[in-house]
């Protein structure tokens, strides 16, 4: 065959290499150059051995699982708070400079004096909020706390400072930040080569110190007192790009960083006491997770508070609106720094200030010259603590020498003791709780007034007189919810129901009593209806009352009347007082009303009331019912809480007031209420205002559905005075407590229509449209024909892509025209399919099976954060604010009372004041468990029970650290210092922290100080309510009878309780014997125990145990912040006790036992002959009697003493030994050199030999190539 | 309200929901005015049975009862959790103890596991049968993995005796799972438990064959068990669960006086039919959790992390209203309520869209979580 194909050979084809042809194949595979390596030929790249593809593929994925991060959800708002930029460095590093520089960069406004944080929106969808941070441990901790961006200055001239390496530690422990370096004061150096190394050396470092490739930036130098603006432009830009990663204690807490605060105590308080308490206000924007109303927040260097109030205010330095340009406008540009006075616009609560900026500085001194020059006229006015009036009414003046001082308020009082014998006590105590009502007091003599001042009933009586208009308006003001409360139950008390249209019924029943001729009296009239209710029904609800007063009035009195609530409880006094305080009041129409109702109530006490609402339900339903047939319909629907009252609590009230005809008609409503039980719970709104009462609504519109009290229910209704959310909440006062819920009437489920009405929850019932089979059959068919369509569309575009809509049209008309109806437009339609499709392509290739668990918990956590963002868009903030608090990115006023006054009178804008949240568990104390290590720099160590200044969480404090060892077993023993290159366990009392804080220890936070201060830095492991750490006690005791191995044992314990608790404990003799203790032998702590051997009598008998060691809860809340500015770097509190020692002179005397003597050495031990007693001796053998030698002695050598001649002989024989070691050494010397010519002269033999070797060698070589008849080469 | 960063209550309703509260949120409360114008005032003995296992299961907390028992301080401590072995009151079920500690038990230092001693079935509480079936599922899908959580039935124990045992572990969690849950899906099967103790055994088929009467309109895949056990009391009831295609259980109860001793002694069928009758009405209030579960779902909604959850429920009973009044209360959440609308009616082909006929109205609570974590569970 071969022969057969050489035989067929052809000429192989050649490819063009030129020509049309060439050149059309060249073209076509262009693309070829375009593809990889491995594209082109991927049998290349294939695994050649499974071993190695598999270490390939694992490495490839480590480096993909370095990459990950816990994928956490994305909880920023829309529109994001100012990032906080903090500008840290050492002293004289240009910090204040470069912070003029960049908000000059950002604004183009030149600021000179820069005081607390700098708020600049920056670019088109950022702020930023700049803040310099002076060199205080204390102030770089907080700082640290909430920086976003930390701009680190360097100064070259210098290197790296103190301050920043403790700033890095902190950061670490707080969560690090974006740090960026700055390196300052290069125009310093010397040269350009020393530069260039100073760079080198300090960029190395500080990647070091961060993180490979951390970036370090360059201030070459100052021109005109500001840096080059190429540079700081540079920076900017990069401030402005700069994402950063949620830390987690950010996440979880909210803050704010406060950029105003306002004094707003009464003015004349702050005068007549200068250093009383404060209510401050404080202004900045929400960052981290929402704030919730009255939330307890920590302000670090100051303490724990509870906001009294928090509003959300317009934005003072908002985004730009549109976001069309490129760049900002100048009107952008904002600038917003109140504490340094710029920032123009400050909008309050309720007002709006416009700062005129320099102008103030100027008057402001003039108005000081002012002052001082009249200081001494005005100042005694100014110092008065109290009016003319009180000293009067305090003045007391003695009549006769011996006498008691009689004082204004004794002679009141007396006075009222005739008019009538009540409560003078309270009125005493009242006149000293508060000045106000002094006033009153000696003001007015209407001493009924002031007895129950600070009971409930005052204020409402107040009300009723026209005169008070002043405390009228300020009752209103107080307690709009109460009024709001009165309203309804007014309402509820007459015709329960209070929609429009009985609001206007309410109208007409008030003019039958008065004339509303101004709001006020309108008021007034429905208290004195309530009051009139409220002496009708029991006082359970006047201590409600109470309680919701006292919140208003404020928390001083609040303990008080918590301790003598029962003594209130008795209301019928007071309604008798009532009636007789209105008999006073004759001026005005009203109250004549009123009075005229009182006394008819006298007469008829209750069921008059009872009969005249009922006439006014009645009437209610009358016009009810022609408005329309829903209202009529609605006001059968009984409220939840009816059925409730009805049925369950106050059931058995009502059938003591009600009678047979009312039971009878009773049942009937019963059985209406459980029929339209569902159809009111529907009531989305009512369910709102039932639940949460105070509630703000977002739509009106439902109103009526809240009213869906009827007519009928008046008589429930007037029992309860509150609103339908307290209403209930008295009702179930004493319930049974059952999450059961077992409905009052069995409906009758025999019935069909009932039966049907739930036939669709079971799965033979019908389907949803896209659950249901039918549906998802076609469903399947569309996709099908889409499928086709999604196979044309890759050939011809467009054409096919018109077909498939119309093809989709067609589907549509022709299958749903209820879609239609629906609205849902055909293109809707469209996307809708075309999602799903996408869906299903995607399940059927790209996630199938392959998508990993990681990039499945991103989609989790990203569909929730979309969720979080979708869900209260819509709505407006104030309805936004009550679901999901104060969101970051607000800009809130924060209201605080009671504030420390030195908060104010030593307030330093250069520290940052923060409001950090608190979350729910958080205020409490307790036992917190720690992992700490001694910092490796930190010079001293660490001793138990020291006192260390922790910063965690918010909070700084300072608590004692006990030291303990986890040992093998679990076990917590406690050490005596923290050791050091080594993570130790510690307790101390503290804040209770969420576990996986980390935190920071300081031994000392004062300033200029050589060594680096952070002592230790930790993480918390656990919070609990008691410690474990225990430490070593040997319990000694010593034998008092033994008995075989039996003994008992004294000294050890002191009474038989002690024993009895360590029954069966072990114990051991200092020998190792064990024994077991067995039973307490009567008194003094004997006991008897058994050994496993006999012991002895000097036995001593030691119990090992562990005793806990007892934490002291101490913890103190650093407050820095309150100190005057020259101690707020100097504060110590608690000293360790070494300083104490140190600084009293005590010195500690040392127990003698442990102290160390000198070492006196014993003598060497000498072995006596063994001595055998004569008895002995006589028994043993001969063999191993002692026998009796002569004294072996060796004979001592005789002394030589030498002659003359025998000296000579040795000094002879001497010399000829050294003449002979002479001749002995030269003769090695001779052969030495003898050897070493003789292998020189083998070496040189050696190479002749080689050389003629090599000639013979190149001869027999060029005789073998003469023969072979090649070239002749010559061979050198 | 708030008095001085205390907590006061009057009255002793919600005893258990305030004092539940108190411990996971870590505030103080006071609750005042117990019973003061009942014939017995103060606190009940299963009140003070609830206090003390309360001190069980936590560490270092404070309580103060004033000496008629009429006014309550309680200072909450840690959750510990653990073994823990507690003899309930027989005034009350297991249920009553039961659901707080469903309540507590995901946020212990150490996973808990308690056993109760009891009454298992009355007519006031849930009974252990109804928890295990509707509460269970639900804790489950806020833990995320269920390994370690059960509730045992050791032993049944009708009033007025008891000695019912119950055994429950549950695992801890640093944090919850925030989770939407807006599809209660369809019916699907019926399962139910008929007990006896110390009647015939005949008297639990007459109660499952009357319910099963009843359940035979809608579905076939109906099934009962049959315990009949042996008590220290006498007595029988019927518990019965609907399960649905999307996870969620309903369930009811009923359950007859003890024949001795008790006035309301019923027939076995009438038990039967209340029962499933309780459960039709369940369903027709219908909702991704029954009306029994109502209290657990929303406090977890609330204990998540800082995200929306949401629930469809049916109408709140009244101890799940004031329980979202005590949320509020308490952890500062407010619910946004909302009536739960079906977009997606069904249409059918003869006539226009037509509502499904799935009972009353449903509710959908959307809340944001606290971002509340296990402050007690610790590191080694």
């Amino acid at each position: 065959m071969g022969d057969a194909v050489d035989f067929d050979k052809k000429k192989a084809h050649s490819h063009r290499h030129a020509g049309r042809k060439a050149e059309k194949k060249k073209a076509k595979v262009k693309h070829e150059q375009d593809l990889t390596a491995r594209q082109r030929n991927p049998k290349a790249y294939a695994f050649k051995s499974a071993a190695k593809g598999q270490k390939q593929f694992l490495r490839t994925q480590d480096f993909k699982a370095k990459k990950h991060h816990i994928p956490v959800v994305d909880r920023t708002p829309l529109e994001p708070p100012p990032v906080i930029v903090s500008i840290v460095g050492g002293p004289k590093s240009g910090k204040s400079t470069l912070l003029r520089c960049l908000v000059k960069n950002y604004t183009r406004q030149k600021l000179s004096d820069i005081q607390g944080p700098v708020t600049v929106v920056v670019g088109k969808k950022r702020r930023v909020t700049f803040i310099e941070v002076n060199n205080d441990v204390n102030c770089m901790i907080d700082i640290a706390k909430v920086s976003d961006i930390v701009l680190m200055l360097i100064d070259a001239t210098f290197g790296i400072e103190m301050e920043i390496f403790e700033f890095l530690e902190i950061c670490r422990a707080h969560g690090t930040p974006r740090v960026m370096g700055i390196l300052n004061h290069l125009d310093m150096m010397k040269d350009n080569k020393a530069l260039k190394r100073k760079k080198k050396i300090l960029k190395h470092r500080f990647q070091v110190e961060l993180y490979p490739g951390a970036k370090l930036f360059y201030l070459s130098g100052i021109v005109h007192g500001e840096y080059l603006k190429k540079e700081v432009q540079n920076l900017g830009r990069f401030i402005m790009v700069m994402k950063f990663r949620p830390l987690t204690w950010r996440i979880s807490h909210p803050y704010v960083l406060v950029d105003r605060y306002e004094d707003i105590t009464n003015l004349e308080n702050i005068r007549t006491n200068p250093k009383c308490d404060r209510d401050v206000v404080l202004y900045g924007y929400v960052r981290g997770v929402p704030f919730q109303k009255s939330q307890m927040v920590h302000i670090p260097g100051c303490g724990d508070f509870r906001m009294k109030n928090i509003t959300f205010l317009p934005d003072p330095c908002p985004l730009p609106e549109h976001l069309k340009k490129r760049s900002l406008n100048a009107k952008e540009r904002l600038l917003f720094a109140p504490m340094s006075g710029v920032g123009g616009v400050l909008y309050d609560k309720d007002a709006v200030y416009i700062d005129l900026g320099g102008s103030h500085h100027g008057v402001r001194k003039q108005k000081e010259e002012w002052v001082d020059r009249d200081e001494d006229v005005l100042q005694p006015l100014l110092e008065l603590q109290k009016t003319a009036d009180e000293k009067q009414a305090e003045s007391k003046i003695q009549i006769f020498s011996h006498s008691d001082f009689i004082s204004n308020a004794a002679v009141s009082n007396n006075k009222d003791r005739d008019t009538e014998d009540e409560d003078e006590q309270e009125k005493s105590q009242s006149d000293e709780a508060d000045d106000s009502s002094n006033h009153r007091g000696s003001r007015r003599e209407m001493p009924e007034y002031e007895s129950v001042t600070d009971s409930s009933g005052v204020r409402r009586r107040r009300v009723i007189f026209a005169d008070n208009l002043e405390e009228d308006d300020k009752f209103d003001d107080d307690d709009d919810d109460d009024d709001d409360d009165d309203d309804d139950s007014e309402t509820d008390g007459s015709d329960g129901d209070d929609d429009d249209l009985n609001e206007e019924e309410e109208g007409e029943e008030e003019h039958d009593l008065a004339p509303p001729k101004k709001k006020m009296k309108k008021v007034s009239v429905k208290r004195v209806k309530e009051e009139i209710n409220e002496s009708e029904s029991d006082d359970d609800y006047d201590v409600d009352g109470d309680l919701q007063e006292l919140l208003c009035s404020g928390g001083k009195q609040v303990d008080e009347s918590l301790k003598d609530e029962s003594a209130k409880e008795n209301t019928k006094p007071l309604t008798v007082q009532r009636t007789q305080t209105l008999k006073k009041n004759k001026d005005s129409d009203v109250t004549v009303m009123i009075q005229g109702i009182l006394e008819n109530l006298k007469t008829h006490p209750i069921k008059k009331g009872q009969r005249t609402s009922d006439n006014d339900g009645v009437v209610l339903e009358k016009k009810g019912q022609p408005e329309s047939t829903d209202t009529s319909i609605e006001q059968k629907i009984t409220s939840e809480i009816k059925s409730e009252s009805d049925t369950e609590s106050s059931e058995d009230e009502e059938e003591r007031e009600d009678d047979k005809d009312g039971m009878l008609y009773r049942t009937d409503m019963f059985q209406e209420a459980t029929d339209n039980y569902y159809k009111n719970q529907a009531g989305v709104s009512f369910l709102r205002k039932y639940i949460y009462g105070d509630l703000k609504e977002d739509e009106s519109s439902s109103e009526s559905e809240d009213e869906s009290v009827g007519g009928l229910f008046r008589k429930t209704s007037s029992q309860t005075k509150k609103k339908s959310g307290l209403l209930s909440k008295r009702a179930l006062m004493d319930d049974t407590d059952t999450t059961r819920y077992i409905p009052h009437v069995m409906r009758d489920w025999n019935v069909k229509e009932l039966q049907n009405s739930i036939k669709d929850c079971f799965v033979t019932g019908e389907w949803k449209e896209g659950e249901n089979a039918e549906t998802l059959l076609k469903m399947d068919d569309e996709d099908e024909d889409l499928y086709g369509d999604f196979e044309d569309l890759e050939t011809g575009e467009k054409f096919k892509s018109a077909k498939k809509e119309d093809s989709q049209k067609e589907v549509d008309e022709e299958k749903a025209p209820e879609v239609k109806k629906e609205e849902m437009s055909a293109k809707e339609k469209r996307l809708e399919k075309k999602r799903k499709l996408k869906a299903m392509f995607d399940a059927e290739y790209d996630e199938n099976g392959n998508e990993d668990y990681f990039e499945s918990l991103k989609k989790d956590l990203n569909e929730q954060a979309e969720l979080n963002r979708k869900e209260f868009e819509g709505l407006d903030d104030e309805t936004r604010v009550q679901y999901e608090g104060f969101r970051s990115g607000m800009y809130v006023r924060m209201e605080f009372e009671r504030f420390p006054c030195e908060f104010i009178t030593n307030f330093d804008p250069s520290y940052p004041v923060i409001v950090g949240g608190l979350l729910e568990n958080e205020n409490n104390n307790g036992f917190i468990r720690v992992r700490i290590k001694v910092h490796r720099w930190y010079p001293k160590i660490l001793k138990n029970r020291d006192p260390l200044i922790l910063s965690l969480g918010w909070r700084r404090i300072q608590s004692l650290m006990y030291y303990a060892k986890r040992e093998d077993n679990f076990r917590m023993r406690s050490l005596k210092y923290a050791r050091k290159y080594l993570h130790v366990e510690a307790m101390f009392w503290g804040p209770v922290t969420p576990v996986n804080t980390g935190f920071i220890a300081f031994q000392n936070i004062t300033d200029r100080v050589p060594e680096f201060r952070i002592a230790a830095n930790g993480v918390v492991l656990e919070a609990d309510q008691s410690t474990k750490i225990v430490k070593k006690l040997k319990l000694l005791g010593t034998p008092e009878k033994i008995l075989k191995k039996t003994a008992f044992i004294k000294d050890m314990f002191h009474s038989e309780t002690e024993v009895a608790k360590f029954e069966g404990a072990q114990i051991q003799t200092q020998s190792g014997i064990r024994g077991i203790i067995k039973k307490s032998r009567g008194l003094e702590g004997v006991f008897r125990a058994t050994f496993e051997d006999v012991i002895k009598k000097s036995d001593v008998i030691i119990l090992k145990t562990w005793a806990p060691v007892e934490v002291a809860p101490h913890s103190f809340c650093v407050r820095t912040l309150l100190l005057p500015p020259s101690e707020k770097a100097a504060w110590q509190g608690m000293k360790t006790v070494a300083q104490v020692k140190q600084d009293k002179g005590i010195k500690f005397e040392a127990n003698p036992d442990s102290l160390y003597t000198p070492i006196t050495k014993r003598s060497k031990y000498t072995k006596l002959p063994l001595k055998i007693p004569r008895n002995l001796q006589k028994d043993l053998p001969y063999q191993l009697k002692p026998k009796f030698k002569a004294d072996g002695k060796k004979a001592d050598r005789v002394v030589v003493v030498k002659d003359p001649d025998e000296l000579k002989m040795d000094a002879f024989m001497a010399r000829l030994k050294t003449m002979m070691n002479d001749k002995m050494e030269r003769e090695q010397q001779e052969k030495l050199l003898r050897q070493k010519k003789f292998k020189e002269s083998l070496r040189d033999r050696e190479r002749m030999r080689k050389v003629r070797a090599r000639r013979e060698k190149s001869e027999a070589c060029r005789k073998l190539s003469k023969r072979k008849g090649g070239k002749n080469l010559n061979v050198v | 309200m708030e008095v001085g960063g205390v907590l006061v209550y009057e009255g002793s309703n919600f005893f258990r929901q305030r004092l539940t509260l108190a411990t996971l949120s870590g505030k103080t409360v006071k609750i005042k005015n117990i019973r003061t114008r009942g014939e017995e005032p103060g606190l009940n003995e299963y009140e003070a049975n609830f206090i003390r296992l309360l001190d069980k299961i936590c560490n270092g907390s404070h309580i103060e009862v004033n000496e008629t028992g009429t006014s309550v301080l309680y200072k909450p401590g840690v959750l510990l959790g653990g073994r823990i072995e507690h003899t309930c009151s027989n005034k009350r079920g297991i249920g009553y103890y039961l659901e707080p500690v469903f309540m507590l038990a995901p946020f212990c230092k150490t996973p808990v596991n308690i056993t109760l001693t009891g009454v298992t079935n009355n007519k006031m509480d849930p009974s252990v049968d109804m928890l295990r079936s509707s509460l269970l599922p639900v804790v489950k899908n806020f833990l995320v993995v269920d390994e370690g959580l059960s509730l045992k039935m050791v032993r049944r124990g009708l009033p007025p005796l008891g000695e019912g045992v119950v055994n429950l572990t549950c695992p801890v969690r640093r944090t919850l799972k925030s989770f939407q849950w807006v599809e209660s899906g369809k019916i699907k099967r019926i399962r139910g438990v008929a007990y006896s103790s110390r009647v015939a055994p005949i008297v639990a088929n007459r109660m499952l064959d009357e319910a099963k009467k009843v359940f035979s309109n809608y579905l076939t895949d109906v099934y009962f068990y049959v315990d009949n056990c042996k008590g220290k009391s006498p007595g029988f009831g019927l518990c019965v669960v609907a399960e649905t295609n999307k996870g969620s259980f309903m369930s009811a109860e009923s359950m007859s006086g003890s024949p001795n001793e008790d006035k309301d002694v019923k027939l076995p069928e009438d038990v039967g039919q209340e029962a499933a009758w309780r459960l039709l009405e369940e369903i027709y209030r219908g909702g991704c959790v029954d009306s029994t579960c109502q209290p657990l779902v929303l406090l977890y909604m609330v204990l998540t992390a800082k995200d929306v959850s949401k629930i469809v429920l049916g109408p709140l009973t009244p101890h799940s209203m004031h329980f979202l009044r005590h949320l509020r209360d308490f952890f500062k959440v407010t619910f946004k309520i909302e009536q739960h609308v079906d977009n997606s009616l069904r249409i059918s082909d003869d006539d226009a869209a037509e509502e499904l006929k799935i009972g009353s109205n449903k509710l959908l609570l959307t809340c944001v979580g606290t971002g509340y974590t296990n402050i007690s569970k610790g590191q080694i």
